[in-house]
């Protein structure tokens, strides 16, 4: 049985980035995932088993009130519901609570990618550019900018999967 | 994730919820995004703040281990006896302990009149002993804490850094604590509130990096209460006694005055009914009667309070008794608080409307007209808009100001409405002000946390609000001076990082505030006119102008002296104080597009009306195309008030 401290240590990552995977933005995730554990320590009764179920029941007390959220504040917004959401978890993080492998893992697959994937990735994520300023650094078109980070996403997923299900026939 | 698929190695398609989370995913290893921040603290002191509340109405401990729960659980006949004993002669000590300090403290204060009671002057030594314990230092200094001027640490107490005292912001709990007396409450809840609020104060200081300023003496902090409350404190060896029995009748009445006009800033009042409701509201703070019932009499009573502009009406009650800043909504949804709908917003003030009046109009940001139904949203005047009790008592329709009313006694909204009122009135801003305040302190959990504790107090004591004043008024922030640097005109040769802390100080409440002299509006926008043409006075994002610099002496700017117009080091202290934009909290005022609704939004959220000659400040600002220029006006403009 894990002390609050150890609770929060094994799992706020973990929460968090689920949060994150659901579309919140950082500060929202913060808020969120201090919510979370909030609720979850202050139920009674609140037993724990293992870490796979802890982990488990803490992402849905999160999805919860991220619902919460989103209704209270009149937002209307896409939100995936039901099981799937831990499918999608389990796909990109399931290898630990706290999701740090997955993100080892993406580190290591995104060197497989060609260099100009690689540059039209980092344009988009790490200087937030646009799909225009992609296109004409890579003097490509929009069209072609946005297919090609498609296809490296769909490359980055497969090499993901593949790197965890290898880790887990280990 | 453990199921076996045998077709898990081929290759899916990328679904729009992986590419979601896979962004995510790729928006922190490309660095863009944070990585997953350590929120332990953060969980652990909101935990230890409010454990929670079980099933059979225990708080439930931290560890919630099965046996440890029954083993508690098991002792809970014992615990009771023990708390019943204690109780006993808790109430045998206030009957003959307390009984001949109240003597001593009749005696000082009938003849306060003469001059401030200062140590030197009177030995109350009893009264110094009995409420307010002895401060003890643990263990060596420690660096990261913030120095005091003279070199010497700030005292630690060997008190828990959270709130000592049980939270009790639920409503439900008032029926808990109403047969605790009022000497009971002040002995027990002043000195150790006053403990955990201080604690929580020097970790804020230290966390935003403020070294407060050095303690004031005797007569400066009694000059300094004076200023701000209109009357002068109990001081006892350079501290306010932890107890509200000094508080008389007159000083009661002057926090009548401020409070009431705190309260209802911005609500039309007669004299005949302002002076009436500061009357009622000095007796019932002198006699330690519950301001909840008060604040909800007043609510109830429509003769009392009434507008032609049923929505001016709801809308000072919502932002000064229920801590709500629903200004935004008055014309569209506010983009800031997800709680505050325009919808919302015209239910309420249809609340307020007068019985004969027809119904309430108003128009959608696309021109469309609707008609407001009176509701009261649940969410306005509840924490928890789940609590049944709350939700049942407001579902009344069509809502009414009686409807309002019954929510008001017990609430916490309320008791965190009045805290932030007393602070102002302390220290001129708010503990914690709106998310939409565009000059306030940097939010941070420690002043979070000293609010809760505050609020939970005021809750707890029934609403006695001398208890909560005695608490703001002999808090650490308050025995703080101003910093060397601003007298004598010393800024004007120290370097930019002394500058930059002591505006941090000032604004995080470490520091007295250094005062400007009081400038209207007008003459500060004929200099603007004047200065603004030539350099250095042009606003540019270069930190070129001083006009807005907070800490530089008005007088100064304005005496066209060419010296005192362009202080170099200020300059550099000003372009940095703009750089750390997470200290000014404004940021949300770019998403606005027109400039000229940028530059209303910036008078709104700092409590102005949009000026006369605005086209004024309007030309001279869009000359410059700099997002900071509206900024610094409203900084100018709040400094001129």
């Amino acid at each position: 049985m894990k002390s609050p401290e150890e609770l929060i240590r094994t799992h706020q990552a973990g929460v968090w980035r689920y949060l994150r995977m659901l579309g919140c933005e950082a500060a929202l995730a913060d808020d969120l995932t201090q919510e979370t554990f909030l609720k979850v320590l202050r139920r009674d009764g609140f037993t724990q088993h293992s870490d796979t179920a802890t982990a488990a029941y803490l992402r849905k007390t999160a999805h919860n009130l991220l619902v919460s959220y989103h209704r209270k504040g009149g937002r209307k917004r896409t939100l995936f519901t039901g099981d799937p959401l831990d499918e999608i978890w389990d796909r990109w993080a399931g290898r630990d609570a706290s999701g740090d492998i997955a993100v080892d893992m993406l580190r290591e697959c995104l060197k497989s990618l060609t260099e100009r994937a690689q540059m039209a990735l980092k344009m988009r994520f790490a200087d937030d550019a646009s799909r225009a300023s992609i296109a004409a650094a890579l003097e490509i078109t929009e069209h072609g900018a946005r297919n090609l980070m498609q296809r490296a996403k769909q490359q980055l997923k497969d090499c993901v999967q593949q790197k965890m299900n290898f880790a887990e026939t280990e | 994730m453990n199921s076996r698929d045998p077709n898990r190695n081929a290759s899916l398609p990328l679904t729009a919820e992986d590419e979601v989370a896979l962004d995510a995913l790729l928006a922190e290893v490309q660095g863009y995004a944070p990585a997953p921040p350590d929120l332990m603290l953060a969980i652990l002191q909101q935990l230890a703040l409010s454990p929670g509340v079980a099933s059979d109405g225990a708080n439930i401990r931290l560890v919630t281990r099965p046996d440890a729960v029954d083993e508690y659980r098991g002792r809970g006949v014992w615990l009771a006896l023990a708390a019943g004993v204690l109780a006993v002669a808790a109430m045998l000590m206030a009957i003959f302990v307390w009984a001949p300090i109240h003597v001593d403290v009749a005696v000082i204060d009938s003849n306060k009149s003469a001059k401030p009671l200062l140590s030197a002057t009177t030995e109350p030594s009893q009264l110094a002993k009995s409420s307010t314990p002895e401060p003890t230092i643990v263990g060596t200094p420690d660096e990261s804490m913030p120095i005091r001027r003279d070199g010497m640490p700030l005292v630690r107490t060997d008190a828990p850094v959270v709130s000592p005292v049980t939270p009790t912001t639920d409503v439900r709990a008032r029926s808990e604590v109403s047969s605790v007396t009022p000497a009971m409450r002040s002995d027990v809840s002043i000195a150790k509130v006053l403990t955990g609020v201080n604690q929580s104060l020097i970790q804020y200081w230290a966390r935003v990096g403020i070294a407060p300023a050095g303690e004031l003496t005797d007569v400066d902090l009694i000059a300094r209460v004076e200023r701000a409350f209109g009357f002068q404190p109990v001081v006892i060896d350079g501290q306010v006694p932890a107890d509200s029995q000094w508080l008389g009748e007159s000083q009661c009445l002057e926090l009548a005055k401020r409070l009431v006009g705190g309260l209802f800033a911005g609500i039309p009042l007669d004299r005949e009914s302002r002076d009436n409701l500061v009357a009622q509201a000095s007796k019932t703070i002198s006699s330690g009667e519950p301001f909840d019932e008060l604040v909800a009499s007043w609510i109830a009573d429509e003769t009392r309070l009434s507008s032609a502009a049923p929505n001016r009406l709801a809308e000072g009650v919502a932002v000064h008794l229920l801590d709500a800043d629903i200004r935004c909504a008055r014309c569209h949804d506010s983009p800031i608080d997800g709680r505050f709908s325009q919808a919302d917003y015209w239910s309420f003030a249809s609340v307020f409307a007068a019985p004969d009046r027809g119904p309430l109009f108003y128009e959608l940001v696309d021109g469309r007209q609707r008609v407001a139904q009176a509701t009261i949203p649940s969410r306005w005047v509840s924490t928890n808009s789940e609590t049944a009790e709350v939700a049942s008592s407001i579902n009344v329709q069509p809502a009414s100001r009686a409807t309002l009313a019954k929510t008001l006694p017990g609430n916490p909204l309320l008791a965190r409405a009045i805290v932030n009122q007393l602070w102002q009135i302390g220290f001129g801003s708010p503990l914690v002000a709106g998310a939409s305040a565009i000059v306030a302190p940097p939010r941070d959990d420690a002043l979070l946390a000293a609010q809760q504790q505050l609020v939970d107090s005021l809750v707890a004591s029934r609403f006695d609000v001398r208890d909560l004043a005695v608490t703001v008024i002999a808090s650490d922030a308050m025995r703080r001076g101003s910093f060397e640097l601003y007298v004598d005109d010393k800024w004007r040769f120290a370097d930019e990082a002394d500058l930059m802390r002591g505006a941090l100080a000032q604004r995080t409440f470490a520091a007295d505030r250094w005062r400007l002299p009081e400038l209207k509006r007008e003459p500060l926008l004929a200099a603007l006119e004047s200065h603004l043409g030539s350099a250095p006075g042009t606003i540019s994002s270069n930190g070129g102008n001083l006009l807005a610099q907070p800490n530089v002496d008005a007088s100064n700017k304005f005496g066209m002296s060419e010296k005192a117009v362009r202080p170099p080091v200020a300059e550099v202290a000003w372009a940095a104080w703009l750089s750390q934009r997470s200290l000014v909290r404004d940021s949300w005022l770019h998403w606005i597009d027109d400039s000229a609704q940028r530059q209303m939004h910036a008078y709104y959220a700092a409590d102005l009306a949009v000026p006369d000659d605005s086209d004024l400040a309007l030309k001279r600002l869009s000359s410059t195309a700099d997002d900071d220029a509206h900024d610094r006006l409203a900084w100018l403009l709040l400094q001129s008030q």
